[in-house]
């Protein structure tokens, strides 16, 4: 119960505490939260004022004042405040100081030296206000010194200011005596030498160079004298010691308007002076650094353009396209939009290869400002118009936009419908973006102007196949090589028609109409043995087993070691269903060829599963099994086959004993390694992999690497999900190890 | 895509053959054979080839034609303005300049006056 009860009084407390102003702005004005502090005591005055409760909202204006005024930057409202706090307290010098102060940051120098001297007035012995006065005085061209506010100041301090207020207001200024370099802040020195060396007096030079040297003066201090010791080098004519010394006193931070104008100066005359002399580059620096200073000047951007342009062209003279492109970026932003600059800059972008769309535009800037006049130094003709139209139409073209590509063509076409080169362009590009229609008719009226225009017969062929129109392909194709015999595209195409009809006709039961086909190919191309054989399977077709061996022998002995050859026989024989034939091509091609692989049979075992002909092709596979034996290459292609078939513990068998014949075997280890990772075991797989990546680099077996690498991200990838949780979804079942497109990724650390 | 159209040969030939870019199909020829005197391809076989790539450029009217459209450009010859406003230097050390280095030792340049608080009696 006597807890409830203290409890409750605590609770009152508390609450006659938030209630009462005075105590809520004390908290207020400790947490820093001066606005709320001020809200609390302006309540609290208004009811009940009182000296102490005006000197604390003084205070709290005053600290709101400063912060809004130096920190954040709102100066109007620090004034505000600043100003209710020397109204709030007349009497106390720190308030009418800092309003002076910040005055005088506004550059309100009258209302400035007003509060200096209310500060003064409150107490003669502030003499930060004195010291202030007296600049203020000087800024308004015063003399100090007769101000009451001077004999506010300490004797030294004064000693000290005396040669400032004479350097100031152009007196002569006394020499150094020792009792001004014992003053307070070390001053004298400065402004002696200053004056020194404005009047001539190249003595005090040193003094200033130690003083721009040393990191112990404020900053504003040391520019000044940068920018002395920068005026006395020109006085002179040493351009390049006061653009130094400046340089200097802008990186400090001076930025009076006499010294942006000069600095302006000498950069721009140094920089024409650079032109002049022919310094390109030099001047295109200058200017630039110019432009950093007053960046609005039309003269200063026509002499910056004109150097980058310049300084450019002698890059690109010297094979330095890069650094002349970035020249006649330059000169192009500061306004130079000649039709000269234009063309340098297409140039740039092409040697750059940055064939985009930019490039193009700049070249039909280049078409459009072109001197219309037929009689003018750069007059282009319409032949010419029309070859840079294509060459834009090229430059959109590799940028990818063939819809401007097509369209330029036609402004091409149209000025030089004579240019054949410029319309079978149009025909690429209205193919590329399937036009076929539109396409056919632009070679249409190309050969119609020129019949026997190879190119444009190339152009329709490849059209016609695209189209589907094979007959008229065919024509076409034949037309090229009436014109030219030895046109390998067109013998290529032409003779991969006539077999392609020849193998349709067969398919209906045309059989002559499939051999005349076959034969007429042959015209063509007369090595090709698979034109035998197709002619064989024809022949066996129409129970004519004798001519089909005779065309079979013709196959063979083209090419008498050529497996495929052979292999396409046999399969041919199976198609016409003749599997004694098909015997009698495997005796021609063992007698013939050398000995016969694994991977030989189990391709023939292959189509026969895919024709459904079970029988025939597990004979085939009992046969490489046969052979393999002793062979580790043979045993790993019939293990690649049985895992081609999810037969992967058959796969493994023959794995182990490629191993067992060649521990090295750089496939086997890879196919060993990855059965190892579909049962989890990495360590195992590991050790595999890293053998069959040793082998692949001894024996420089790329393809190898390239498997080894991508079964290793794979499986590393999918137990990486299965680890976070995540189904790598059957990875492990579908890997093809044979598919390695992506490029090698050495990743040493892993092994 | 043709070669004459997409080729964009940015060496200038005529340099090569030290000749203006007007020049006559007499005048290439002669600074042809000039220049494959001066550079002959046993003694200078690498300036011999550009001397020749560089007349390939200009030998035919069609090929001069395409040469010309994709030539660099030089610059027009750079002119200071005629009337430019005055370039002289203010040499005068300005009291601005000055003042400004005066405020450096005052707190004029000083941002926190943390040390100027007086606390609250209340």
């Amino acid at each position: 119960m006597a807890k409830k009860k203290k409890s409750r009084r605590a609770k009152a407390r508390a609450r006659q505490a938030t209630a009462d102003p005075i105590i809520r702005g004390k908290e207020a004005f400790h947490r820093g939260h001066y606005d709320e502090a001020i809200a609390a005591w302006e309540q609290a005055r208004q009811k009940n004022p009182s000296p102490t409760l005006t000197a604390a909202l003084a205070e709290v204006y005053f600290r709101r004042g400063l912060l809004r005024f130096y920190r954040w930057r709102q100066c109007d409202a620090g004034l505000l405040d600043l100003d209710k706090t020397a109204r709030l307290v007349p009497g106390d010098p720190r308030y009418a100081y800092h309003l002076g102060l910040a005055h005088h940051h506004q550059d309100n120098l009258g209302t400035a030296l007003t509060a200096y001297r209310l500060a003064l007035g409150a107490d003669p012995a502030f003499t930060r206000a004195a010291e202030l006065a007296a600049l203020a005085l000087l800024e308004q061209g015063q003399d100090p010194t007769q101000d009451t506010a001077w004999k506010a100041l300490p004797t030294e301090r004064q000693a000290e200011l005396s040669p400032l207020v004479r350097l100031v207001l152009g007196q002569p200024v006394l020499a150094e005596s020792p009792a001004a370099t014992s003053t307070p802040t070390g001053s004298a020195e400065l402004w002696q030498g200053l004056a020194a060396l404005e009047s001539g007096d190249d003595g005090a030079h040193k003094v200033l160079q130690s003083i721009a040297q040393s990191d112990n003066r404020p900053a504003a201090v040391r520019a000044v004298v940068a920018y002395t010791l920068g005026l006395n080098a020109l006085r002179h004519h040493r351009l390049a010691e006061a653009l130094a010394h400046w340089e200097s006193a802008c990186r400090l931070g001076l930025n009076t308007p006499a010294f942006r104008d000069n600095f302006f100066l000498l950069y721009y005359t140094s920089a024409e002076q650079a032109m002049a002399d022919g310094q390109w580059a030099e001047a295109a620096t200058l200017a630039d650094a110019a432009l950093n200073v007053s960046s609005g000047d039309r003269e200063l951007k026509d002499l910056a353009a004109a150097a980058h342009f310049q300084a450019g062209h002698a890059d690109a003279q010297a094979a330095r396209w890069d650094h002349a492109l970035k020249h006649w970026e330059k000169a192009r932003e500061l306004g130079d939009n000649s039709r000269a600059l234009l063309q340098n800059l297409a140039l740039a972008y092409e040697k750059a290869e940055r064939f985009s769309e930019e490039a193009a535009e700049l070249w039909r800037e280049v078409i459009r400002r072109r001197p219309r006049k037929a009689n003018a130094t750069e007059a282009l003709t319409p032949q010419q118009v029309a070859l840079l139209w294509g060459h834009v139409a090229e430059c959109y073209r590799r940028a990818g936009n063939v819809e401007e590509a097509i369209t330029t063509l036609r402004n091409a076409v149209k000025n030089d419908p004579s240019n054949t080169d410029l319309r079978l362009e149009l025909v690429d590009a209205l193919a590329a973006s399937e036009r076929w229609s539109a396409a056919s008719k632009e070679v249409a009226r190309i050969l119609k102007r020129e019949p026997n225009n190879i190119s444009a017969l190339v152009h329709a062929a490849r059209l016609d196949e695209g189209y589907g129109y094979l007959p008229r392909a065919r024509q076409m194709w034949k037309k090229v090589l009436e014109l030219d015999p030895n046109h390998l595209e067109a013998q290529e195409r032409l003779v991969e028609l006539l077999h392609q009809e020849g193998d349709r006709l067969g398919r209906f039961g045309d059989l002559d109409g499939a051999l005349k086909s076959y034969r007429e190919a042959l015209t063509y191309t007369p090595g090709e043995s698979y034109l035998y054989i197709s002619l064989a399977e024809c022949y066996f077709c129409k129970n004519d087993p004798d001519t089909a061996r005779r065309e079979m022998a013709q196959a063979f002995a083209l090419n008498p070691a050529d497996l495929d050859t052979y292999h396409m026989a046999v399969d041919a024989c199976h198609v016409a269903n003749r599997p004694d034939d098909a015997e009698w091509v495997i005796t021609q091609a063992t007698e013939l060829a050398a000995r016969l692989p694994a991977a030989f049979y189990l391709d023939l075992a292959n189509c026969c599963f895919r024709r459904r002909q079970t029988e025939q092709g597990n004979d085939y596979v009992r046969r490489a099994e046969q052979i393999a034996e002793g062979n580790a290459d043979d045993l790993v292609d019939i293990a690649v086959f049985y895992l081609d078939r999810k037969n992967d513990s058959q796969a493994l068998v023959y794995l182990q004993q490629a191993l067992r014949l060649d521990p090295e075997h750089g496939w086997a280890n890879l196919h060993v390694g990855a059965s190892y990772a579909a049962a989890l075991e990495m360590r195992e797989a590991r050790r595999h992999w890293r053998q069959a990546r040793r082998t692949a680099r001894q024996t420089g077996d790329e393809e190898l690497l390239r498997a080894v690498e991508m079964a290793r991200q794979t499986f590393e990838h999918a137990i990486d999900m299965l680890e976070r949780g995540m189904s790598p979804f059957g990875m492990f079942g579908d890997v093809d190890l044979e598919m390695f497109d992506d490029d090698d990724d050495d990743d040493d650390e892993y092994w | 895509m043709t070669m004459t159209t997409t080729t964009t040969n940015t060496g200038d030939p005529y340099s090569v053959l030290d000749l203006k870019r007007g020049a006559s199909h007499e005048e290439i020829r002669r600074a042809y054979f000039r220049k494959v005197r001066e550079h002959p391809p046993e003694t200078d076989p690498e300036t011999f080839k550009a001397i020749r790539a560089a007349y390939e450029q200009l030998r035919s009217a069609e090929q001069r034609t395409v040469t010309d459209l994709y030539l660099l450009q030089a610059p027009p010859p750079w002119k200071p303005p005629k009337y430019r406003r005055s370039a002289r230097f203010d040499l005068r050390l300005h009291p601005e300049e000055v003042l400004t280095a005066a405020q450096a030792f005052t707190d004029f340049v000083r941002d926190s006056f943390r040390d100027d608080y007086e606390p609250v009696r209340l």
